[in-house]
This record gives C-alpha cells, structure tokens and sequence, in this order.
C-alpha cells in the first residue's frame, strides 16, 4: 500500500489531483491510500512520519508549500515530495527539501502519470532490499540503503552500517554479487562502497558518509567516476 | 668502452654539440618572447661550463660514464632553464630534444671526420675544419626544421604527458645508440668500429625525428582545438544574436496582443468578463516574463533563454537549481555545460509529436561536497549512436554533430568531473557529477 498526502487549497485543483490518482490506481492496478489536506498548516498538525509521497501546492493562504516541506522534511528525511504549482520559477529552490523535480498547472496527465511512476520507483527501491548477515552465531539483518562500505581484511569481511559495524566471515566477490545493482562499488581491493554514501571525492580517495576517506586504485578511477556520475543522475 | 684502435669523440666536441643544440632550441624560444640581457650571459656563460663538464666526465673512471651523462644532461637542463625562465614542463622537454640533437650532431661530425682523417689529431686544422664543416650541416636543417616548432607569439603547448613521451623516447634512443660502447656484446650491438659509429648516428637520427613528428602532432592537435574553440564562439554569438532577434519578434508580438486585449476589456460591459479577460491578460504577460533567480546571474540567463526557446517549443521546462553551486566555474563553463545539456535535450524534444509529452526538468543540488547536474528529457524512442557507440544529436546540419556532448564531457573533464548518458523507458538522463562542488579551483 503507498500512502500519499495531497496538499492543496485550490478545490478544482485538488479534484484534478485526486480524479488522476484514481485514474492512476484503475490505469496500473495499484490502490492508494490518499489522504487530503487544504493547507500546509493542516498536515503540519501532528504530522508523522507515515506518507510515501505528498503533493504539495506551493502558493496557499495560510502556510506556503516550502514553508509546509521544510518542516515536513525536518521531520521526515524520506518521504518523496512533489510541489504543484502554476509559476516554474517558484519552485526553483526545491533542492533545499530534496524536491527535485514538480509540476506545473494546468496540470496534464501525462506529466502528472510520468512524476508519479517516478515517485513509485524510488518509493520501491528505498524499501526493498536488506541483507542478512551471519555474525559469529547470530543472523542479523541491514537494510542496503545503510551499508556505507564493505571492507574485506584477511578471510573477514566488516559491513560498517550507519548504525555500527558488523563483522563476518565472507569473501568481497561474494558481497559484490549479492549486491548487484543497489549502487555498490568496487573502489579498491579491499573496498565495496555504496555509492549513495559517497560525499565527496578527492584525488585519489572518496570520503564516506562519517567522514572516512577510502582509496580508489588508480585504474578504477574513471570507472568509479562513471559509476557516481550514473548513480546521481538515477537516485532522486 | 670497447679498447678501439678509432678514438671515440673528444670530450670538447660532445661539450660543444650539447652548447649548440641548447642554443639553437634556447634562441627559437627566444623569437617567442623577449631576450633579456641576463639570459645572453647563461648562454655564454654556459659555453665553457658544459664543455668543462665533458672534459671532467671524460677524465672520470669508466663506471662513472651514465653519472657524467647525467650531470652534463642536467647542466643543459639548467642552461635552458635560466636562459628562458620557461616552465619546467617545456625546459624538460626542450631539454631532451636538445641532448638527441647533440648527440646527433656529435655522433656525425666525428664519424665523417674519422673517416676522411682517421689518424689524425681532431685538433689538426684540416680535422677540426671538417668537424665543424659536417656540425653546420647537421645544425642548419635541424634549425630550419623545429623553427616551425615555436611559432611567434604563441606559447608552447606542451602537457605532462609530452614531457614524459620526449624523456622516454630520448632515454631510449641514448640507451640504444650507446649500446655498442659498453663492451657487453648483445643482439643490438656492433663488431666494427667505424659500423658502430654509424649505428649511433643512424639511431641518433631516428630519435631526433621521433622527437620532431611527436612536435608535429601537439602542434596539430592545438591547432584544431584552437579551431574548434573558435567555431564554438562563432555559433555561440550567432545563437545570441538569433536569440536577440526572436526576442524582439516576441516583445513586439505581445505588444500587438496587449493594444488588442486592452481595446477589448475596454469594451466589456460585463464585469464577471471583464475579471476573466484581466487573467488572460495576467497569464499572456506572465509567459513573456518567466525570470529565474537560481543564485548564479550566469546560470540565470541561460536559463531564461532556454525556458523561451522551450516555450516557443510548447515544451514543459521545470528547473530545480541552486546556482551558487556553480560559482567557482567561469561564464563559458557554465554557457557549455547548460547551454548545450539544455540544446540536445530541447532537440530531442522537439522531435515528441504529442506536445504533453514534451517534457524537459533539470536539476542542479548538492551532494555531500559535489555537485550534480541532471537533464532529462522524454524521447521518442529514437536514439542515434556513431560508431564509438556515442550518443549523436539529430541535428540536421552535419557541423553540429556531438559537439555538444563532448564539449560538456571535456569542461566537467577540466574540473575532475565525469559525465553519463543513459536511457530508461522514454526518458534520457544526462548528468554531470563535478566533484569539487562549489569550491572554485
């Protein structure tokens, strides 16, 4: 079930909003659970954690849209938001709520179902995957999107996670198998990184979420460059 | 050094040689620039001292030879370098050219010299006349040929990577020529004496000409960079000024629509009309003026013109951008890398007959201390590739093709960045990944 909030004070625009999510649902077989607001202040009221997607119109009486994003996103650093809004350049600072892409009005359904699809995929892909990982003699689960980096030393293998670091035995060709296609990297010897944790490059290293700095062997420079550059244009 | 019953070069001539080439590469870097008194007196100064060099070196125990080449290597180096002032990066590699011109230049002299007087002292009159007799004949061409190297008014373009190829190739080349001088017989060495005088010059030869095709190539290769580079501004000015105009034509249009539209709520006695003729009038000038103000008064521009072109297109344009991001790159960086990602994608759009399904959205953000770009566009599915497996645009004109693709991969190069291309279902993804984010270098 994908839950979705629609924000918007506008009541044409909002039944534009709520026909096309039905058409969306009959169209794709899907069914959502939308729930709908008409004002930023009133999803702000009590608001949790609990949406997948809020479509957001950004000029609204009480509370404006990015004024309603930034405190959703203070609050929710996963929800996937979507501004509607009738002026392109009002929504040109939607980088500062990780919006980065929305929509126009009059709103066609083209676009709206493109933005949507969209939306699903990064919905699905962030709460798919997690691993299973045997420690000593307890099984223990990470999910994917916390991995900042395998390092492979000896016959063991450390999975440093943003909540800690795990250690097992396991061979890095293995890992690198199991992770195919969830953006990991093969940086080094020593070193599958995940992608989406890499905050930085520098000559010859790249600097992990928490500050650490891992080397990348000189003949994989480029490849890894290729490798982000196609992970960044892919995550949204 | 095999015992020879031929005496090998005095050290005085390779000492001269090495004095000449240096002055003959130091005097066309000169014509590139102004001589300076001081630089006179290292080049005189330098006479004697690279002589007194090889005639020391020459006086050393055999063991010590490479360390004397060496060293005499490193005076030119030095000669060079304080006769110039140049980078090291061109004194290096003028350095190298030199030493495989003196080489050359000795190795030849002293072979016809051995020839015609082979028993007689090089410092004979009639020796030394033809010792410097068959020099000139070597040092005229040589001079004639690499002045085309250092065209007036024009700095070197030399690169790492030329200095590298210029010291291998000239390590290689004295490496092989002096072969036959160990004493250690091998497949490249030579049994007689006056042939191993001829195996130096000939490989003193090639190498010299090795050296010289590698400076053909570089100049070649700058040549047309610098012709690209002109052509880019060419139709970067011509799409300004075609731009200038369909702006005129559009304010002009509007104003026709405005007279028009005015003349119309005038007439409108009904006010719930009149209301509704205001907000049509509201939208029509709203569309005139979509003004971005992303932080970057560059980027603004760009984009201002590009959401003009998208709406004459009827193609839908949303930009998600923080300008200061891109503070750090100068204005034709920015120019090339939007201007172009922007161009291909308002191309390929252009081609989707349905225009709601002319979409185009460009992001610029953070991540950790990079910066992403992203451009995408809905296609019709047809995409078109060279031969490399490039991605190629459609223009129709052939002048245009790929320039813009790989004029934004080698600007994001320029700044250690990397660029990817990549299809999914109908949508093309262009992104660019600088790594240095907004830190300007």
């Amino acid at each position: 079930m994908i839950r979705i909030g629609v924000v918007e004070d506008d009541a044409v625009s909002r039944k534009l909003v709520l026909d096309y999510l039905a058409r969306y649902e009959a169209e794709h077989d899907l069914s959502f659970d939308v729930s709908v607001f008409t004002d930023g202040a009133q999803i702000l009221e009590g608001y949790r954690p609990r949406y997948d997607i809020v479509f957001l119109d950004i000029q609204m009486e009480r509370i404006d849209g990015l004024t309603a994003a930034h405190h959703i996103r203070s609050m929710d650093d996963q929800v996937v938001i979507v501004f509607i809004t009738s002026a392109a350049q009002h929504a040109i600072r939607g980088y500062e709520v990780n919006a980065l892409s929305f929509l126009l009005k009059p709103l066609p359904w083209f676009a709206f179902e493109q933005e949507l699809t969209r939306c699903l995929t990064q919905v699905r892909r962030r709460r798919s995957a997690s691993l299973l990982l045997q420690t000593g003699t307890q099984m223990v689960r990470v999910a994917v999107e916390d991995v900042i980096y395998i390092e492979s030393v000896k016959h063991r293998l450390t999975v440093h996670t943003t909540a800690g670091d795990h250690s097992l035995v396991g061979t890095l060709k293995d890992m690198e198998a199991q992770l195919e296609g969830h953006g990991f990297f093969r940086s080094n010897s020593c070193y599958l990184v995940n992608l989406a944790h890499v905050q930085g490059v520098r000559d010859q290293s790249c600097v992990m979420t928490g500050g650490e700095d891992l080397r990348i062997s000189r003949p994989r420079k480029r490849a890894f460059l290729t490798a982000l550059t196609r992970h960044a244009g892919r995550s949204r | 050094m095999i015992d020879q019953v031929l005496p090998d070069i005095p050290r005085v001539h390779t000492g001269l040689a090495e004095w000449a080439a240096c002055a003959l590469y130091v005097w066309h870097l000169w014509r590139t620039r102004t001589p300076r008194k001081h630089a006179i007196a290292v080049l005189v100064l330098g006479l004697p001292a690279l002589v007194c060099l090889q005639v020391a070196a020459g006086h050393a125990p055999h063991y010590l030879w490479l360390v004397g080449m060496a060293a005499s290597v490193g005076a030119m180096a030095l000669v060079v370098r304080w006769s110039t002032m140049a980078g090291w990066v061109v004194v290096g590699n003028l350095t190298a050219r030199a030493f495989i011109l003196a080489e050359l230049l000795a190795s030849f002299a002293w072979q016809l010299t051995v020839w015609f007087h082979p028993s007689a002292s090089p410092w004979d009159p009639p020796s030394a006349a033809l010792t410097a007799a068959a020099s000139l004949l070597v040092l005229g061409p040589a001079w004639l040929l690499e002045r085309r190297h250092f065209p007036e008014g024009e700095r070197l373009h030399l690169e790492h990577a030329d200095l590298w190829v210029a010291i291998a190739v000239a390590t290689l080349t004295f490496a092989m020529s002096n072969l036959s001088f160990t004493g250690v017989p091998s497949p490249f060495s030579g049994q007689a004496d006056s042939e191993v005088f001829y195996i130096r010059t000939l490989v003193d030869l090639c190498g010299f000409l090795v050296l010289y095709t590698q400076q053909e190539r570089i100049r070649e290769l700058a040549a047309a960079a610098d012709l690209a580079a002109v052509q880019a501004q060419l139709r970067a000015q011509h799409d300004q000024y075609l731009q200038s105009k369909a702006n005129i034509e559009a304010v002009s249009r509007a104003h026709h629509d405005l007279k028009h539209k005015i003349a119309l709520i005038r007439a409108e006695v009904d006010p719930q009309r009149t209301v509704e003729r205001f907000e049509e009038l509201e939208r029509s000038v709203g569309a005139i003026g979509v003004q971005y103000e992303c932080g970057n008064p560059v980027l603004d521009v760009v984009l201002t013109s590009k959401a003009q072109s998208c709406a004459a297109g009827h193609i839908t344009f949303t930009v998600v951008a923080d300008g200061t991001l891109v503070a750090g790159l100068s204005a034709m960086d920015v120019a090339t890398l939007f201007g172009n990602a922007l161009d291909n994608a308002i191309e390929a759009a252009l081609h989707v007959s349905d225009p709601d399904k002319r979409l185009i959205r460009l992001a610029l953000h953070a991540k950790g201390t990079m910066t992403v770009l992203r451009v995408e566009n809905y296609f019709d599915g047809t995409l078109v590739r060279d031969e490399d497996g490039e991605l190629r645009t459609r223009k129709t004109e052939a002048r245009g093709h790929g320039i813009g693709l790989r004029s934004i991969r080698w600007t994001a190069r320029q700044h250690g960045g990397e660029v990817t291309g990549d299809v999914e279902g109908n949508w093309f993804t262009l992104t660019v990944l600088l790594p240095r984010g907004s830190v300007s270098e």
